[in-house]
Protein backbone atom coordinates (compact mmCIF):
# COMPACT_ATOMS: atom_id res chain seq x y z
CA UNK A 1 0.00 0.00 0.00
CA UNK A 2 2.63 2.49 0.49
CA UNK A 3 3.87 1.21 -3.01
CA UNK A 4 1.10 2.52 -4.26
CA UNK A 5 1.13 6.29 -2.12
CA UNK A 6 4.49 6.17 -3.13
CA UNK A 7 3.66 6.23 -6.64
CA UNK A 8 1.47 9.41 -6.57
CA UNK A 9 3.88 11.64 -5.59
CA UNK A 10 5.07 12.67 -8.61
CA UNK A 11 1.60 13.50 -9.90
CA UNK A 12 0.92 15.29 -6.44
CA UNK A 13 4.39 16.59 -6.31
CA UNK A 14 3.07 18.64 -10.36
CA UNK A 15 -0.49 19.28 -8.30
CA UNK A 16 1.26 20.69 -5.60
CA UNK A 17 3.45 22.93 -8.14
CA UNK A 18 0.47 23.71 -10.23
CA UNK A 19 -1.72 24.81 -6.95
CA UNK A 20 1.82 27.17 -6.05
CA UNK A 21 1.37 28.75 -9.34
CA UNK A 22 -2.16 29.47 -9.42
CA UNK A 23 -2.12 30.86 -5.39
CA UNK A 24 1.21 33.40 -6.83
CA UNK A 25 -0.86 34.89 -9.93
CA UNK A 26 -3.78 35.33 -7.56
CA UNK A 27 -2.60 36.87 -4.47
CA UNK A 28 -0.08 39.00 -6.74
CA UNK A 29 -1.75 39.67 -10.02
CA UNK A 30 -5.31 39.17 -9.03
CA UNK A 31 -6.14 36.22 -11.89
CA UNK A 32 -7.74 33.29 -11.61
CA UNK A 33 -5.28 31.65 -14.06
CA UNK A 34 -6.33 28.61 -15.69
CA UNK A 35 -4.15 29.34 -18.98
CA UNK A 36 -0.44 28.89 -16.44
CA UNK A 37 -1.01 25.32 -17.02
CA UNK A 38 -1.38 25.57 -20.60
CA UNK A 39 1.66 27.95 -20.41
CA UNK A 40 3.32 24.85 -18.64
CA UNK A 41 2.52 22.48 -20.81
CA UNK A 42 4.22 24.60 -23.61
CA UNK A 43 7.42 24.58 -21.80
CA UNK A 44 7.16 20.84 -21.09
CA UNK A 45 6.58 20.28 -24.83
CA UNK A 46 9.42 22.20 -25.89
CA UNK A 47 11.58 20.31 -23.15
CA UNK A 48 10.86 17.22 -24.93
CA UNK A 49 10.68 18.31 -28.42
CA UNK A 50 14.69 19.08 -27.91
CA UNK A 51 15.37 16.73 -26.53
CA UNK A 52 14.01 14.37 -29.03
CA UNK A 53 16.38 16.15 -31.28
CA UNK A 54 19.09 15.55 -29.11
CA UNK A 55 19.64 18.50 -27.01
CA UNK A 56 20.72 16.50 -23.69
CA UNK A 57 18.37 16.47 -20.52
CA UNK A 58 20.57 19.14 -18.49
CA UNK A 59 19.78 21.16 -21.14
CA UNK A 60 16.14 20.79 -22.28
CA UNK A 61 14.81 21.03 -19.22
CA UNK A 62 15.89 24.77 -18.36
CA UNK A 63 15.15 25.47 -22.45
CA UNK A 64 11.51 24.13 -21.45
CA UNK A 65 11.65 26.29 -17.99
CA UNK A 66 12.50 29.40 -19.70
CA UNK A 67 9.83 28.91 -22.52
CA UNK A 68 6.87 28.43 -20.49
CA UNK A 69 8.15 31.44 -18.31
CA UNK A 70 8.63 33.51 -21.42
CA UNK A 71 5.30 32.58 -22.79
CA UNK A 72 3.44 33.13 -19.44
CA UNK A 73 5.93 36.86 -19.13
CA UNK A 74 3.98 37.28 -22.32
CA UNK A 75 1.07 37.26 -20.69
CA UNK A 76 1.61 39.80 -17.99
CA UNK A 77 3.27 42.07 -20.51
CA UNK A 78 -0.60 42.19 -21.76
CA UNK A 79 -2.23 42.36 -19.00
CA UNK A 80 0.43 45.29 -17.52
CA UNK A 81 -0.13 46.88 -20.77
CA UNK A 82 -3.81 46.64 -21.87
CA UNK A 83 -5.36 45.85 -18.56
CA UNK A 84 -3.94 47.37 -16.06
CA UNK A 85 -6.54 48.42 -14.21
CA UNK A 86 -9.40 45.83 -15.20
CA UNK A 87 -11.83 44.06 -12.48
CA UNK A 88 -10.36 40.43 -11.40
CA UNK A 89 -13.08 38.44 -13.89
CA UNK A 90 -12.23 40.52 -16.86
CA UNK A 91 -8.68 39.82 -16.41
CA UNK A 92 -9.46 36.06 -15.88
CA UNK A 93 -11.38 35.86 -18.73
CA UNK A 94 -8.83 37.25 -20.82
CA UNK A 95 -6.02 34.41 -19.64
CA UNK A 96 -9.45 31.88 -20.70
CA UNK A 97 -9.30 33.24 -24.11
CA UNK A 98 -5.13 32.75 -23.86
CA UNK A 99 -5.07 29.53 -23.36
CA UNK A 100 -8.05 28.30 -25.87
CA UNK A 101 -5.67 30.37 -28.32
CA UNK A 102 -2.66 28.72 -27.05
CA UNK A 103 -4.57 25.14 -26.90
CA UNK A 104 -5.28 25.37 -30.52
CA UNK A 105 -1.54 26.62 -31.92
CA UNK A 106 0.07 24.05 -29.95
CA UNK A 107 -2.25 21.30 -31.07
CA UNK A 108 -0.81 22.22 -34.21
CA UNK A 109 2.76 22.52 -33.13
CA UNK A 110 2.74 19.36 -31.39
CA UNK A 111 -0.06 17.13 -32.89
CA UNK A 112 -2.74 15.34 -29.98
CA UNK A 113 -0.82 12.16 -29.54
CA UNK A 114 0.77 11.45 -26.39
CA UNK A 115 4.35 12.29 -26.16
CA UNK A 116 7.24 10.08 -24.42
CA UNK A 117 8.76 12.20 -21.70
CA UNK A 118 12.31 10.86 -20.42
CA UNK A 119 12.23 10.39 -16.29
CA UNK A 120 14.44 13.28 -14.96
CA UNK A 121 16.33 10.63 -13.09
CA UNK A 122 16.15 7.31 -14.87
CA UNK A 123 16.49 3.83 -12.88
CA UNK A 124 17.48 5.90 -9.52
CA UNK A 125 15.78 4.65 -6.63
CA UNK A 126 16.78 2.84 -3.23
CA UNK A 127 14.64 1.02 -0.90
CA UNK A 128 13.43 2.03 3.05
CA UNK A 129 12.06 -0.59 5.23
CA UNK A 130 10.71 -2.81 2.02
CA UNK A 131 9.67 -0.06 0.16
CA UNK A 132 10.95 1.31 -3.00
CA UNK A 133 11.06 5.06 -3.52
CA UNK A 134 12.73 6.25 -6.46
CA UNK A 135 14.51 9.38 -6.54
CA UNK A 136 11.24 11.40 -8.84
CA UNK A 137 9.20 10.76 -6.18
CA UNK A 138 11.76 12.11 -3.23
CA UNK A 139 12.27 15.13 -6.28
CA UNK A 140 8.56 15.71 -6.49
CA UNK A 141 8.17 16.14 -2.83
CA UNK A 142 11.84 18.22 -2.33
CA UNK A 143 11.11 20.53 -4.92
CA UNK A 144 7.57 21.55 -4.22
CA UNK A 145 8.72 22.19 -1.00
CA UNK A 146 11.37 24.03 -1.72
CA UNK A 147 9.67 26.18 -4.75
CA UNK A 148 7.18 26.79 -2.33
CA UNK A 149 9.34 27.82 0.68
CA UNK A 150 11.33 29.83 -1.39
CA UNK A 151 8.12 31.85 -2.83
CA UNK A 152 7.26 32.40 0.53
CA UNK A 153 10.47 33.73 2.07
CA UNK A 154 10.75 35.98 -1.31
CA UNK A 155 7.05 37.60 -0.10
CA UNK A 156 7.59 37.85 3.44
CA UNK A 157 11.67 38.57 3.85
CA UNK A 158 12.30 40.99 0.97
CA UNK A 159 11.49 44.00 -0.05
CA UNK A 160 10.47 42.94 -3.53
CA UNK A 161 8.24 40.65 -1.80
CA UNK A 162 6.06 43.19 0.31
CA UNK A 163 6.02 45.92 -2.42
CA UNK A 164 4.52 42.97 -4.78
CA UNK A 165 2.08 42.26 -1.74
CA UNK A 166 1.17 46.00 -1.83
CA UNK A 167 0.67 45.59 -5.41
CA UNK A 168 -1.81 42.92 -5.18
CA UNK A 169 -3.41 44.87 -2.48
CA UNK A 170 -3.74 48.60 -3.78
CA UNK A 171 -2.46 48.61 -7.00
CA UNK A 172 -2.88 52.45 -8.01
CA UNK A 173 -1.90 53.19 -4.73
CA UNK A 174 1.67 50.96 -4.67
CA UNK A 175 2.14 52.44 -8.04
CA UNK A 176 1.48 56.23 -6.61
CA UNK A 177 4.41 55.01 -3.97
CA UNK A 178 7.17 54.11 -6.89
CA UNK A 179 6.38 50.51 -7.51
CA UNK A 180 6.71 49.72 -11.10
CA UNK A 181 3.76 47.89 -11.67
CA UNK A 182 4.29 46.57 -15.07
CA UNK A 183 7.58 45.03 -14.24
CA UNK A 184 6.81 43.17 -11.11
CA UNK A 185 3.42 42.19 -13.16
CA UNK A 186 5.87 40.60 -15.66
CA UNK A 187 8.25 39.31 -13.06
CA UNK A 188 5.23 37.51 -11.17
CA UNK A 189 3.71 35.75 -14.20
CA UNK A 190 7.14 34.92 -15.68
CA UNK A 191 7.48 33.03 -12.02
CA UNK A 192 4.43 31.61 -12.82
CA UNK A 193 5.03 30.30 -15.46
CA UNK A 194 8.43 28.41 -14.47
CA UNK A 195 6.57 27.11 -11.75
CA UNK A 196 3.72 25.22 -13.64
CA UNK A 197 6.18 24.09 -16.63
CA UNK A 198 8.41 21.88 -13.75
CA UNK A 199 4.87 20.23 -12.86
CA UNK A 200 4.23 18.45 -16.33
CA UNK A 201 8.01 17.49 -16.30
CA UNK A 202 7.85 16.19 -13.38
CA UNK A 203 4.15 14.26 -13.45
CA UNK A 204 4.52 13.86 -17.46
CA UNK A 205 6.76 10.56 -17.38
CA UNK A 206 4.04 8.58 -15.03
CA UNK A 207 0.76 9.15 -17.29
CA UNK A 208 -0.75 10.26 -20.35
CA UNK A 209 1.30 12.97 -21.68
CA UNK A 210 -0.34 14.39 -24.58
CA UNK A 211 -0.47 18.44 -24.86
CA UNK A 212 -4.55 18.73 -23.33
CA UNK A 213 -3.84 16.18 -20.92
CA UNK A 214 -0.80 18.42 -19.59
CA UNK A 215 -2.36 21.33 -19.71
CA UNK A 216 -5.34 20.13 -17.63
CA UNK A 217 -2.88 19.33 -14.74
CA UNK A 218 -4.63 22.60 -13.44
CA UNK A 219 -7.81 21.04 -12.35
CA UNK A 220 -6.59 19.26 -9.60
CA UNK A 221 -3.87 22.27 -9.17
CA UNK A 222 -7.22 24.40 -8.44
CA UNK A 223 -8.24 21.58 -6.46
CA UNK A 224 -5.25 22.17 -4.33
CA UNK A 225 -5.16 26.01 -4.23
CA UNK A 226 -8.78 25.90 -3.34
CA UNK A 227 -7.59 23.88 -0.43
CA UNK A 228 -5.07 26.42 0.64
CA UNK A 229 -7.86 29.25 0.03
CA UNK A 230 -5.80 30.61 -2.62
CA UNK A 231 -3.56 32.05 0.33
CA UNK A 232 -1.28 29.49 1.87
CA UNK A 233 1.66 27.87 -0.47
CA UNK A 234 1.96 25.31 2.71
CA UNK A 235 -1.56 23.94 2.29
CA UNK A 236 -1.48 23.99 -1.18
CA UNK A 237 1.49 21.76 -0.91
CA UNK A 238 0.25 19.24 1.63
CA UNK A 239 -3.55 19.59 -0.65
CA UNK A 240 -1.76 18.51 -3.87
CA UNK A 241 0.23 16.07 -2.49
CA UNK A 242 -2.25 14.78 -0.74
CA UNK A 243 -4.83 14.34 -3.82
CA UNK A 244 -1.65 12.87 -5.97
CA UNK A 245 -1.26 9.96 -3.15
CA UNK A 246 -5.17 9.44 -2.62
CA UNK A 247 -5.79 8.76 -6.53
CA UNK A 248 -2.53 6.65 -6.52
CA UNK A 249 -4.19 4.94 -3.93
CA UNK A 250 -7.20 4.83 -5.50
CA UNK A 251 -6.12 2.51 -8.21
CA UNK A 252 -5.96 -0.12 -5.51
CA UNK A 253 -9.51 0.00 -5.32
CA UNK A 254 -10.92 -1.93 -8.98
CA UNK A 255 -14.79 -0.09 -7.99
CA UNK A 256 -13.22 3.24 -8.00
CA UNK A 257 -10.20 3.26 -9.89
CA UNK A 258 -12.32 4.11 -12.73
CA UNK A 259 -13.01 7.12 -11.15
CA UNK A 260 -10.15 8.31 -9.65
CA UNK A 261 -9.65 10.90 -12.36
CA UNK A 262 -12.21 13.20 -11.12
CA UNK A 263 -11.04 12.86 -7.36
CA UNK A 264 -10.17 16.67 -7.70
CA UNK A 265 -13.30 17.47 -8.84
CA UNK A 266 -14.90 15.45 -6.16
CA UNK A 267 -12.36 18.06 -3.72
CA UNK A 268 -13.45 21.28 -5.33
CA UNK A 269 -17.12 20.30 -4.76
CA UNK A 270 -17.00 19.07 -1.30
CA UNK A 271 -14.84 22.53 -0.39
CA UNK A 272 -17.30 24.48 -1.72
CA UNK A 273 -20.02 22.84 -0.27
CA UNK A 274 -17.90 23.30 3.24
CA UNK A 275 -17.33 26.53 2.40
CA UNK A 276 -20.87 27.80 1.68
CA UNK A 277 -22.34 25.89 4.60
CA UNK A 278 -22.77 28.84 6.79
CA UNK A 279 -25.09 30.40 3.89
CA UNK A 280 -27.35 27.23 3.56
CA UNK A 281 -27.89 26.99 7.09
CA UNK A 282 -28.62 30.86 7.21
CA UNK A 283 -31.21 30.53 4.07
CA UNK A 284 -32.46 27.68 5.66
CA UNK A 285 -33.50 29.63 8.67
CA UNK B 1 10.22 80.35 -5.58
CA UNK B 2 10.17 78.18 -8.99
CA UNK B 3 7.48 76.71 -10.27
CA UNK B 4 7.71 73.09 -8.96
CA UNK B 5 4.07 72.05 -10.14
CA UNK B 6 2.68 73.74 -13.05
CA UNK B 7 -0.47 73.08 -14.60
CA UNK B 8 -1.56 74.65 -17.75
CA UNK B 9 -4.72 74.66 -19.15
CA UNK B 10 -6.05 71.46 -17.76
CA UNK B 11 -9.56 69.68 -18.46
CA UNK B 12 -10.22 66.08 -16.81
CA UNK B 13 -13.37 64.21 -17.68
CA UNK B 14 -14.63 61.61 -15.99
CA UNK B 15 -17.43 59.43 -17.71
CA UNK B 16 -17.95 61.61 -20.64
CA UNK B 17 -18.43 64.82 -17.93
CA UNK B 18 -16.03 67.66 -18.05
CA UNK B 19 -14.95 68.11 -14.09
CA UNK B 20 -12.08 70.08 -14.01
CA UNK B 21 -12.34 72.66 -16.74
CA UNK B 22 -9.06 74.75 -17.74
CA UNK B 23 -7.22 75.21 -14.74
CA UNK B 24 -4.15 77.02 -14.34
CA UNK B 25 -1.77 76.11 -10.98
CA UNK B 26 1.26 76.87 -9.70
CA UNK B 27 2.74 75.60 -6.79
CA UNK B 28 6.22 76.18 -5.81
CA UNK B 29 8.92 74.51 -3.42
CA UNK B 30 8.65 75.04 0.35
CA UNK B 31 5.02 76.31 -0.14
CA UNK B 32 1.70 74.83 0.95
CA UNK B 33 -0.57 75.49 -1.78
CA UNK B 34 -3.92 75.32 -0.76
CA UNK B 35 -7.17 73.75 -3.09
CA UNK B 36 -10.55 74.58 -1.74
CA UNK B 37 -14.26 74.15 -2.67
CA UNK B 38 -17.41 73.05 -2.33
CA UNK B 39 -18.43 68.71 -2.78
CA UNK B 40 -17.76 67.95 -6.06
CA UNK B 41 -16.03 70.95 -7.11
CA UNK B 42 -13.39 68.96 -8.69
CA UNK B 43 -10.76 69.53 -6.37
CA UNK B 44 -9.71 65.04 -6.21
CA UNK B 45 -10.29 64.96 -9.90
CA UNK B 46 -7.56 67.26 -9.97
CA UNK B 47 -5.02 65.68 -7.47
CA UNK B 48 -5.55 62.57 -9.80
CA UNK B 49 -5.13 63.46 -12.83
CA UNK B 50 -1.63 65.70 -11.27
CA UNK B 51 -0.65 61.90 -10.34
CA UNK B 52 -2.01 60.05 -13.20
CA UNK B 53 -4.76 57.98 -11.23
CA UNK B 54 -7.12 59.20 -14.70
CA UNK B 55 -5.78 60.50 -18.17
CA UNK B 56 -6.29 64.57 -18.31
CA UNK B 57 -8.09 65.37 -21.89
CA UNK B 58 -6.42 68.81 -22.37
CA UNK B 59 -3.79 70.76 -21.09
CA UNK B 60 -0.37 69.82 -19.49
CA UNK B 61 0.85 68.99 -16.26
CA UNK B 62 5.10 70.03 -15.66
CA UNK B 63 7.39 68.63 -12.90
CA UNK B 64 10.37 70.76 -12.18
CA UNK B 65 10.19 72.05 -16.02
CA UNK B 66 9.59 68.66 -17.05
CA UNK B 67 6.11 67.40 -18.94
CA UNK B 68 4.50 64.80 -16.47
CA UNK B 69 0.99 64.58 -18.65
CA UNK B 70 1.11 61.18 -19.82
CA UNK B 71 3.97 59.46 -17.87
CA UNK B 72 2.93 56.53 -16.17
CA UNK B 73 1.87 57.27 -12.43
CA UNK B 74 4.88 54.99 -11.77
CA UNK B 75 7.18 57.22 -13.17
CA UNK B 76 6.09 60.27 -11.83
CA UNK B 77 6.21 59.01 -8.46
CA UNK B 78 9.95 57.93 -9.23
CA UNK B 79 10.38 61.78 -10.19
CA UNK B 80 9.29 63.38 -6.96
CA UNK B 81 5.69 63.58 -6.53
CA UNK B 82 3.72 61.88 -4.18
CA UNK B 83 0.16 61.62 -3.93
CA UNK B 84 -1.93 60.85 -0.43
CA UNK B 85 -5.21 60.03 -1.79
CA UNK B 86 -8.53 60.31 0.32
CA UNK B 87 -9.18 57.45 2.55
CA UNK B 88 -6.18 56.07 4.19
CA UNK B 89 -5.24 53.65 1.55
CA UNK B 90 -3.08 51.91 3.73
CA UNK B 91 -2.20 48.25 2.66
CA UNK B 92 -4.14 46.70 5.65
CA UNK B 93 -2.58 43.00 5.19
CA UNK B 94 1.20 44.72 5.70
CA UNK B 95 2.35 45.85 9.18
CA UNK B 96 3.44 49.77 9.78
CA UNK B 97 6.91 49.07 8.73
CA UNK B 98 5.98 46.98 5.68
CA UNK B 99 3.96 49.63 4.61
CA UNK B 100 6.90 52.08 5.11
CA UNK B 101 9.45 49.20 2.72
CA UNK B 102 7.01 49.57 0.08
CA UNK B 103 7.83 53.24 -0.50
CA UNK B 104 11.56 53.82 1.04
CA UNK B 105 14.29 51.16 1.85
CA UNK B 106 14.56 50.32 5.67
CA UNK B 107 17.50 52.79 6.30
CA UNK B 108 15.33 55.74 5.09
CA UNK B 109 12.34 55.11 7.51
CA UNK B 110 14.24 57.21 10.17
CA UNK B 111 11.76 60.50 9.50
CA UNK B 112 8.85 58.71 9.00
CA UNK B 113 9.21 57.58 13.02
CA UNK B 114 11.02 61.06 13.44
CA UNK B 115 7.88 62.89 12.74
CA UNK B 116 5.00 60.14 13.96
CA UNK B 117 7.12 58.52 17.31
CA UNK B 118 3.65 57.17 18.04
CA UNK B 119 4.16 55.01 14.84
CA UNK B 120 7.38 53.28 15.87
CA UNK B 121 5.45 51.68 18.74
CA UNK B 122 2.70 49.77 16.41
CA UNK B 123 5.74 48.94 13.75
CA UNK B 124 4.72 45.34 13.94
CA UNK B 125 0.87 45.79 13.55
CA UNK B 126 -1.07 44.88 10.89
CA UNK B 127 -1.75 48.21 9.38
CA UNK B 128 -5.99 47.17 9.01
CA UNK B 129 -5.40 47.21 12.79
CA UNK B 130 -4.52 50.73 13.07
CA UNK B 131 -6.60 53.81 14.35
CA UNK B 132 -8.20 55.50 11.75
CA UNK B 133 -5.52 58.62 12.98
CA UNK B 134 -2.75 56.43 13.01
CA UNK B 135 -3.55 54.98 9.24
CA UNK B 136 -3.85 58.77 8.19
CA UNK B 137 -0.10 59.56 9.65
CA UNK B 138 0.81 56.18 8.12
CA UNK B 139 -0.08 57.02 4.29
CA UNK B 140 1.30 60.59 5.32
CA UNK B 141 4.37 58.54 6.44
CA UNK B 142 4.52 56.83 3.46
CA UNK B 143 4.32 59.35 1.15
CA UNK B 144 7.12 61.08 3.02
CA UNK B 145 9.81 58.54 3.13
CA UNK B 146 10.30 58.35 -0.85
CA UNK B 147 11.42 61.33 -0.28
CA UNK B 148 9.13 63.10 -2.52
CA UNK B 149 9.36 66.96 -4.26
CA UNK B 150 5.80 67.56 -4.63
CA UNK B 151 2.89 66.24 -2.05
CA UNK B 152 -0.45 66.37 -3.21
CA UNK B 153 -3.11 65.81 -0.31
CA UNK B 154 -6.21 65.16 -0.48
CA UNK B 155 -8.18 65.52 2.39
CA UNK B 156 -5.74 64.38 5.43
CA UNK B 157 -8.48 65.51 7.83
CA UNK B 158 -11.46 63.17 6.54
CA UNK B 159 -12.96 61.06 9.37
CA UNK B 160 -10.71 61.82 11.95
CA UNK B 161 -11.19 63.45 15.75
CA UNK B 162 -10.32 67.42 15.70
CA UNK B 163 -7.22 67.45 17.96
CA UNK B 164 -5.29 64.31 15.50
CA UNK B 165 -6.22 66.75 12.51
CA UNK B 166 -5.06 69.82 14.97
CA UNK B 167 -1.48 67.67 14.97
CA UNK B 168 -1.30 66.68 11.39
CA UNK B 169 -1.67 70.32 10.00
CA UNK B 170 1.54 71.57 11.69
CA UNK B 171 3.60 68.15 10.36
CA UNK B 172 2.40 69.63 6.91
CA UNK B 173 3.60 73.24 7.34
CA UNK B 174 6.81 71.78 8.68
CA UNK B 175 7.28 69.58 5.19
CA UNK B 176 6.60 72.55 3.34
CA UNK B 177 8.88 74.32 5.13
CA UNK B 178 11.91 71.46 4.73
CA UNK B 179 11.52 72.45 1.27
CA UNK B 180 8.55 70.10 -0.07
CA UNK B 181 5.89 72.15 -2.44
CA UNK B 182 2.16 70.91 -1.07
CA UNK B 183 -0.61 71.30 -2.86
CA UNK B 184 -3.56 70.70 -0.11
CA UNK B 185 -7.52 69.73 -0.61
CA UNK B 186 -8.71 70.20 2.61
CA UNK B 187 -12.62 70.51 3.92
CA UNK B 188 -11.64 72.48 6.70
CA UNK B 189 -10.91 75.85 5.17
CA UNK B 190 -9.66 77.87 8.16
CA UNK B 191 -7.85 75.06 8.93
CA UNK B 192 -5.77 74.87 5.89
CA UNK B 193 -5.58 78.26 5.36
CA UNK B 194 -3.76 78.57 8.93
CA UNK B 195 -0.89 77.23 7.24
CA UNK B 196 -0.72 77.81 3.66
CA UNK B 197 0.33 80.42 1.74
CA UNK B 198 -1.38 80.42 -1.51
CA UNK B 199 -5.04 79.22 -2.61
CA UNK B 200 -7.46 78.89 -5.06
CA UNK B 201 -10.73 78.15 -4.72
CA UNK B 202 -12.27 75.69 -7.26
CA UNK B 203 -16.09 75.80 -8.32
CA UNK B 204 -17.31 73.34 -10.67
CA UNK B 205 -14.41 72.02 -12.42
CA UNK B 206 -13.04 75.64 -12.84
CA UNK B 207 -10.60 78.60 -10.53
CA UNK B 208 -12.96 81.16 -9.07
CA UNK B 209 -10.32 82.29 -6.94
CA UNK B 210 -6.31 82.45 -7.03
CA UNK B 211 -4.42 84.37 -4.27
CA UNK B 212 -3.21 84.39 -1.02
CA UNK B 213 -4.35 82.36 2.30
CA UNK B 214 -4.28 85.63 4.30
CA UNK B 215 -6.36 87.14 1.65
CA UNK B 216 -8.90 84.80 2.35
CA UNK B 217 -8.29 84.39 6.10
CA UNK B 218 -8.97 87.74 6.52
CA UNK B 219 -12.36 88.54 4.71
CA UNK B 220 -14.88 84.87 5.14
CA UNK B 221 -17.02 86.83 2.69
CA UNK B 222 -14.23 86.25 -0.29
CA UNK B 223 -14.35 82.73 0.73
CA UNK B 224 -17.64 82.26 1.36
CA UNK B 225 -18.69 84.27 -2.22
CA UNK B 226 -16.00 82.39 -3.87
CA UNK B 227 -17.76 78.50 -2.94
CA UNK B 228 -20.60 79.83 -3.98
CA UNK B 229 -19.65 81.49 -7.28
CA UNK B 230 -21.27 79.39 -9.87
CA UNK B 231 -23.29 77.05 -7.53
CA UNK B 232 -26.12 75.93 -7.09
CA UNK B 233 -27.99 77.70 -4.31
CA UNK B 234 -28.25 73.76 -2.67
CA UNK B 235 -24.83 73.25 -2.71
CA UNK B 236 -23.13 73.00 0.26
CA UNK B 237 -21.35 75.94 1.70
CA UNK B 238 -17.85 76.03 2.83
CA UNK B 239 -16.74 74.29 6.22
CA UNK B 240 -15.42 77.02 8.39
CA UNK B 241 -15.03 75.31 11.29
CA UNK B 242 -12.12 73.88 12.48
CA UNK B 243 -13.03 71.41 14.56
Amino acid sequence: MLDSALSGLPSGGAYALVGVAVVLLYRLAGVMSIAVSVFGAFGAFVMVASFDRGLSLGLAVPLGIVAGAVLSAAMGLVMAWLFPDSDAITRSVVTIGMAITLLAVSSRLFGDTPRSFPPLFPGSSFTVSGVVVTATNVLAVVLAIVLAGALWLLLHSTRIGVRMMAMSSRPVSAELLGVPLGLYTVAVWATGGAVATIAPILAAPTRQADFTSLSLLVVPGLAAALLGAFRSFTLTVLAGLGIGVLEALAVRWEAISTYRNALPFLVILVVLMWAQRAEVWDDAR
Amino acid sequence: MSPLLEITGLNVARSGFEIVNNVDLVAPAGEVTVLLGSNGAGKTTLLEAVSGVIPCAAGSVSLEGEYITSMRRGKRARRGLAHVEQGRTVFPELTTEENLLVAAPKTALGPAFDLFPSLEKRRHVKSGLLSGGEQQMLVLARAIVGSPKMLLLDEISLGLAPVIIQDLMPVVRRLADSGIGVLLVEQFAELALDIGDSALVLSRGKVVFNGSCEKLRSSPELLQGAYLAGADPEDEPAQTGGS
